[in-house]
């Protein structure tokens, strides 16, 4: 009797248990927080592939977390020599070739742990996020979510994580057609465990003749911008607004950036003198990012970001100067 | 050298006999003008009169439908050649002539301001046209070249890259420069 009181009472222990796990288990927030996770707080390095529309292209990325921090290289490995090293909170963009080093201040935005939850929360307001299959993926058991989005001003996602780990080892963007517009992929990766400090330093020695374009700016307050939204793009709001020293013979630009929690828009603005030829308008593609441009009270307007085309068109129709 | 080249365009030479001639073309800027003369009155035979441009671009189009085999041939600045041409070798002779000018005028000049490149440039461009229903107009902005590639670059910084965790996001921003198309 005793003992059949004891199962009992395990029993009424364990069952609650189980039925939270398997809730938060089969709960794609939960997921997609993991995978933001995973991706901060482990040691992994491997290489993947990169598609985007008919292009490929292989990478080896190692990622490294130690008292100090993240520190993270990406190499890639076709074609000319390219690599970004990410460091304590600065990102180095290092295209030998050109010789030309682009920096920037990292993850301003991602301040973890903070932003994550609430971000990821709200995102099933844009999107439908739903569990998908278990399948392999570099010869790890994979979970697949799946983000479908609710209007044509996003893209679909379809994320395959580490079922143990969590780490992000596919992701998939689709357009309302189901094309892929682009595809990250690992074919091989070590999660865990010891990495090596050399396979993070960079290959090249800057000198005298690389060129360094320094990317960083400095924050603007969202109203004292200059600049607003006229029209609201649904599921879209401005997250920050930065000055930075891009622009034509280094000077100001404007950098807006806007997010629905997961897809972001970037918008640029620069005085453009009013002789100038004015080509390049409209509607262009890099890769898989698209770009809008237009201009407006003299100013080069450049709305650019992985998006359908209709996102950046109202986005950057949108925008106008603060009378 | 002549014969050599007039040889590796018939497909007559073999691996060993082919290396030392790209090998010369890579170094002699003369000889890639002959090469190009070649594959352009090779072209008229065949009855394809387009211009060097063109052939560029068919030259990038074959590489980019063959991407793992030619892949590493580009990368591997001269020494470690030989394996991508051990594959490429089958291709038809024309094609491959073709495509090795794309190669050699890409390993020789990288430099932007060089003519050679800039007629490799709009191949990308018209690569993408014949792949796809999205692209089609190659756009020229050569002062403005950088800045969307500086642009998407802090747009990553400030996103995040969406799911993409890390520094993954950027294999967009050195992503090969393909240019912007007109959509």
């Amino acid at each position: 009797m005793n003992r059949f009181a004891l199962v009992l009472v395990a029993c009424a222990l364990l069952v609650p248990v189980h039925t939270i796990a398997d809730d938060r288990a089969s709960d794609p927030i939960f997921w997609l927080n993991k995978i933001a996770t995973a991706a901060q707080r482990l040691n992994y390095t491997g290489t993947f592939i990169y598609q985007s529309g008919k292009d490929f292209e292989t990478s080896r990325i190692t990622h490294m977390v130690d008292a100090s921090g993240e520190h993270e290289r990406l190499e890639v490995l076709d074609g000319s020599p390219r690599e970004v090293i990410r460091t304590q909170g600065e990102v180095r963009c290092v295209l030998p070739d050109q010789k030309i080093i682009i920096i920037d201040r990292a993850g301003g935005q991602r301040a973890f742990p903070a932003r994550l939850p609430s971000s990821y929360a709200g995102l099933a307001e844009n999107y439908r996020v739903s569990m998908g299959e278990v399948s392999r993926v570099a010869g790890f058991e994979t979970q697949l979510i799946v983000l479908e989005p609710r209007d044509g001003l996003r893209y679909g996602h379809m994320l395959w994580a580490d079922m143990g780990s969590g780490l992000l080892l596919k992701a998939r963007t689709i357009d309302e057609h189901g094309e892929i517009i682009e595809q990250f992929a690992f074919s091989d990766v070590r999660i865990g465990g010891e990495i090596d400090a050399n396979s993070l330093k960079p290959s090249y020695v800057e000198d005298g003749e690389w060129r360094v374009i320094n990317a960083h700016g400095s924050e603007v307050s969202k109203s004292e911008s200059g600049w607003m939204l006229a029209a609201p793009l649904p599921g879209y709001s401005l997250k920050s607004v930065v000055r930075r020293p891009l622009g034509r013979d280094r000077g100001d630009i404007l950098h807006l950036a806007f997010s629905d929690g997961l897809a972001a828009i970037s918008v640029f603005i620069e005085p453009v003198e009013a002789d100038r030829p004015r080509n390049n308008l409209g509607a262009l593609a890099n890769g898989a990012i698209n770009i809008y441009r237009r201009v407006v009270n003299e100013h080069l307007v450049t709305a650019l970001g992985e998006v359908p085309l209709l996102a950046l068109q109202r986005l950057g129709d949108g925008i106008e100067p603060v009378r | 050298m002549k014969d050599e080249l007039s040889a590796l365009l018939d497909g007559d030479l073999d691996e060993a006999s082919a290396s030392p001639v790209f090998e010369s073309i890579r170094r002699d800027p003369v000889l890639v003008e002959k090469w190009n003369a070649y594959c352009l009155i090779g072209d008229a035979l065949r009855g394809d009169i387009r211009g060097s441009a063109d052939m560029s671009a068919r030259a990038m189009e074959s590489i980019r439908s063959e991407p793992t085999l030619l892949a590493p041939a580009a990368t591997a600045a001269s020494e470690q050649r030989a394996p991508g041409w051990r594959i490429a070798m089958p291709i038809a002779a024309s094609v491959m002539g073709v495509a090795a000018v794309g190669l050699v005028a890409f390993t020789l000049y990288p430099q932007a301001d060089d003519p050679l490149r800039h007629a490799a440039a709009p191949a990308s461009a018209q690569a993408v046209e014949l792949a796809s229903v999205r692209s089609v107009v190659p756009v020229t902005s050569p002062d403005r070249e950088d800045a969307h590639r500086e642009y998407v670059f802090v747009h990553q910084a400030m996103s995040g890259g969406g799911p993409i965790p890390g520094a993954v996001q950027y294999v967009r921003t050195v992503s090969e420069a393909r240019g912007d198309v007109r959509r």
